[in-house]
């Protein structure tokens, strides 16, 4: 059983974010995640992708036009009868647990429901049904081995669409494993120009390392510091960057359908701790900004400590930045002006919050940061 | 007419060539050492004449042929094949055409 309460802080916080949207919120973190991957167009083009999925039996949707990498697996096309015994079968082998839609946690009696548009509905013959895919069945099949694709979560894609990376330009990713934001950077830059690709886990790095390798990155430094002592040295050395991308390490309240232990790590003393270290990796991003470039600072939480109250200290504490509004393809909030006793510039307003229940995505913070004289 | 192609290591990795049957190109990554690469050569386009349907017993034939041709870098594609990601890939492949 995988059944995991919110502390009573962490609830009374997000009552006081959302108000009476609070139910549908607790409601949408009960349901796995959409299965979500980023075509990798280094090496083939979403059509082909797309080609290649559907011979093998995968619903796959794309869900937005101006964004034809990015896809959604809604499960695979099975005979009804010989479909039921074989997953449940699988899923038995490998001790899954699956969301049981009548009860309020998570069990591992039902499968996983699998909505699907009519258009997709109509596709299907007599004696077929979709079914969900086998656990790890995205991340174990041939085309991620050749890396036709990167499994990455839809809200996770967005800061980088958000940072509008271009050939040719330099880019710094700070805090870059395990790299979904990196190789995705690089397909944006259509592996020219140049990426400092930094984390200071060393075992992150290794996985950040074979990601680039498996999606054929070339364009990528990859660098081990600390990202405020990587910001200075850069610095002295007489770097500029174009563009930043500053990832920050956040306290993770946006992936709680993904990963739902972060209800038991959750504790305040660690957004503030949190927020102070992120105050710290953005002022030093900006000294190594050109004039006219631009920083996103994305996290995937929702504590405004960590969000909001960082943007508007940079923004108090620095004359030669302002914020930029951002357009993206799913619906986002704009950033709160106010939490507790504390009130914000209102350009905070020009960030975006991306709650899980409104796209059916996890939760993300993004804000876009330019850099004027 | 049969067009071959050496792209970077980046395009192809983790597999070393591939043939593209529909348009008669084969490809082979260009950092290998030249023996593998005569060798990668002669198995891609074995596989561009090969019509049989079975996905093992064409890969045999075609590994077959140039081992007849290329017996050196034969050996050094299968000593270089030893290691995990190239090991993943075929047990991969092997899964999914079974």
């Amino acid at each position: 059983m995988r059944n995991y309460e919110p502390k009573p802080l962490f609830l009374e916080r997000m009552s006081a974010l959302l108000g009476s949207e609070i139910n549908s919120y607790l409601e949408i973190l009960k349901k796995f995640p959409v299965n979500s991957i980023r075509c990798n167009t280094l090496k083939i083009s979403p059509d082909k992708l797309l080609n290649r999925l559907k011979s093998k039996n995968w619903v796959v949707e794309q869900p937005f036009k101006d964004a034809p990498e990015v896809m959604i697996i809604r499960g695979k096309i099975a005979k009804k009868n010989a479909v039921n015994n074989k997953d449940k079968l699988s899923d038995d082998k490998f001790g899954v647990e699956t969301y049981n839609k009548n009860s309020s946690g998570w069990a591992g009696e039902q499968f996983r429901e699998t909505k699907l548009k009519n258009s997709q509905r109509e596709e299907l013959r007599i004696g077929e049904e979709v079914i969900s895919l086998g656990p790890g069945e995205i991340g174990r099949s041939l085309e991620h081995l050749l890396g036709y694709y990167y499994v990455q979560e839809i809200a996770s894609m967005l800061p980088v669409l958000a940072l509008k990376p271009r050939p040719g330009e330099l880019v710094l990713d700070i805090a870059a494993a395990p790299g979904s934001k990196t190789t995705q950077i690089a397909a944006a830059m259509k592996n020219t120009g140049t990426i400092i690709a930094n984390d200071v886990n060393l075992k992150r790095l290794k996985i950040l390392a074979s990601n680039m390798e498996r999606c054929g990155v070339v364009n990528s430094i990859i660098t081990r510091r600390d990202g405020i002592a990587l910001c200075k040295r850069l610095k002295d050395a007489g770097f500029l960057f174009d563009k930043i991308l500053v990832d920050a390490p956040c306290s993770g309240e946006g992936t709680l359908r993904s990963s739902p232990i972060t209800y038991q790590m959750w504790n305040i003393h660690t957004i503030k701790s949190l927020s102070k270290l992120q105050k710290g990796i953005l002022a030093s991003a900006l000294e190594i900004l050109k004039i006219g470039g631009e920083i996103v600072y994305s996290t995937c939480t929702h504590a405004p400590e960590e969000n909001e109250e960082v943007v508007d200290f940079m923004l108090k504490n620095f004359d030669n930045i302002k914020i930029e509004s951002i357009s993206l393809p799913i619906k986002c909030r704009p950033g709160i002006n106010k939490w507790l006793d504390s009130s914000y510039d209102k350009n905070v307003e020009k960030s975006c919050r991306i709650y899980p229940q409104d796209n059916d995505t996890e939760g993300f913070f993004i804000a876009k940061l330019r850099k004027t004289k | 007419m049969i067009k071959i192609i050496y792209p970077t290591k980046s395009r192809l990795y983790p597999a070393f060539g591939e043939a593209d049957t529909k348009r008669n190109i084969v490809y082979i990554r260009k950092d290998l050492p030249r023996v593998v690469k005569s060798f990668i050569r002669e198995h891609e386009l074995y596989h561009l004449k090969d019509k049989s349907k079975n996905w093992i017993w064409r890969e045999i034939k075609s590994n077959f042929y140039g081992l007849i041709k290329h017996p050196l870098g034969f050996i050094v594609a299968v000593i270089m094949s030893l290691q995990p990601y190239r090991i993943k890939l075929y047990i991969q492949r092997i899964k999914e055409k079974i």
